[in-house]
């Protein structure tokens, strides 16, 4: 008996780059018999399911283990079904035609406000690793000193994360843009 | 604080404005939206998320306060002294507005038979 393959795993451009492209692909998917199930390492976990019409949407909030419960259920008194979460990224989905989750510009704006800043504080703290640590490596006397190598990969790693982090800010920063407040 | 002092003559957004005046009694989330589509005939729909985001604001500015309830899923909110008296501000500033329009239209059609005559 051949066995069917119960879930499937789909990579992701970054939401950052590609939040409404993914999410309009999520419902093709959903259309297609593939639910989002939860987010993966660079990707996203889909299940095999009924083909159902779904829409989907995203929303960035520090939601407290406490207030989860009042955070889902204000959603889902919405029509929107709680899907998956990911630090304060969290997807929901609904039936076609449900009002959108965001019903004005200033509070959407807020949304990419709060996630612009705090992806500029992390590319903040790794540039500063990266200017720490490759600066200690070349005011280091001795090349072959252990601490040496310590400053260097401290260096290596503040630029490996500071660099799509500061891709991601701008992204972020132009999204942001285009809600501004009129 | 100089903050808070213009907190009164602060203009509240559409959303938190029809948020408020349904938190002149306690209401939770559900509640909250369902009142305002019935108040505004459906004119007026504040999506979840817009909603959560200014219930936290308004939390952070004791424009509203949360009460308490044997159902943590439920919680309910209602307007603080402060809260109440920035809607009622706000209800008096926007008749004034819409009066203003009405008085513009008026004047502008005065204007326009006095040009034909």
């Amino acid at each position: 008996m051949r066995k069917t393959k119960s879930h499937r795993y789909i990579t992701s451009q970054g939401t950052a780059f590609a939040e409404k492209k993914e999410m309009l692909k999520m419902g093709k998917l959903a259309q297609q018999g593939w639910q989002l199930e939860s987010f993966a390492f660079l990707g996203y976990r889909l299940r095999k399911a009924e083909p159902q019409n779904l829409i989907y949407e995203m929303d960035y909030h520090v939601v407290h283990k406490a207030d989860m419960n009042n955070y889902v259920d204000t959603f889902a008194a919405a029509g929107w079904n709680h899907v998956c979460s990911a630090g304060s990224i969290h997807v929901f989905s609904a039936r076609p035609g449900t009002t959108p989750i965001y019903s004005d510009r200033n509070t959407s704006y807020e949304k990419y406000n709060r996630i612009t800043r705090s992806v500029g504080m992390v590319t903040l703290i790794f540039a500063i690793f990266a200017v720490v640590g490759f600066g200690l490596t070349a005011y280091t006397e001795n090349k072959d000193s252990f601490i040496e190598s310590i400053y260097f990969y401290l260096g290596t790693v503040g630029i490996t994360i500071a660099v799509p982090a500061l891709m991601t800010y701008t992204a972020l920063m132009f999204r942001r843009r285009a809600e501004k407040k009129v | 604080m100089s903050r808070n002092d213009s907190m009164l003559t602060e203009q509240l957004t559409d959303s938190a404005y029809y948020i408020l005046l349904s938190l002149l009694v306690p209401r939770h989330g559900y509640a909250i939206m369902k009142y305002i589509e019935e108040l505004t005939e459906g004119e007026v729909t504040v999506g979840p998320a817009t909603l959560y985001t200014l219930i936290k604001k308004m939390m952070k500015n004791e424009h509203i306060e949360a009460g308490s309830s044997d159902d943590e899923r439920r919680k309910p909110y209602m307007v603080t002294i402060k809260g109440r008296e920035i809607v009622m501000n706000e209800i008096e500033r926007r008749s004034r507005m819409a009066q203003h329009g009405l008085k513009a239209i008026e004047s502008a059609k005065e204007e326009n038979e006095y040009e034909k005559n």
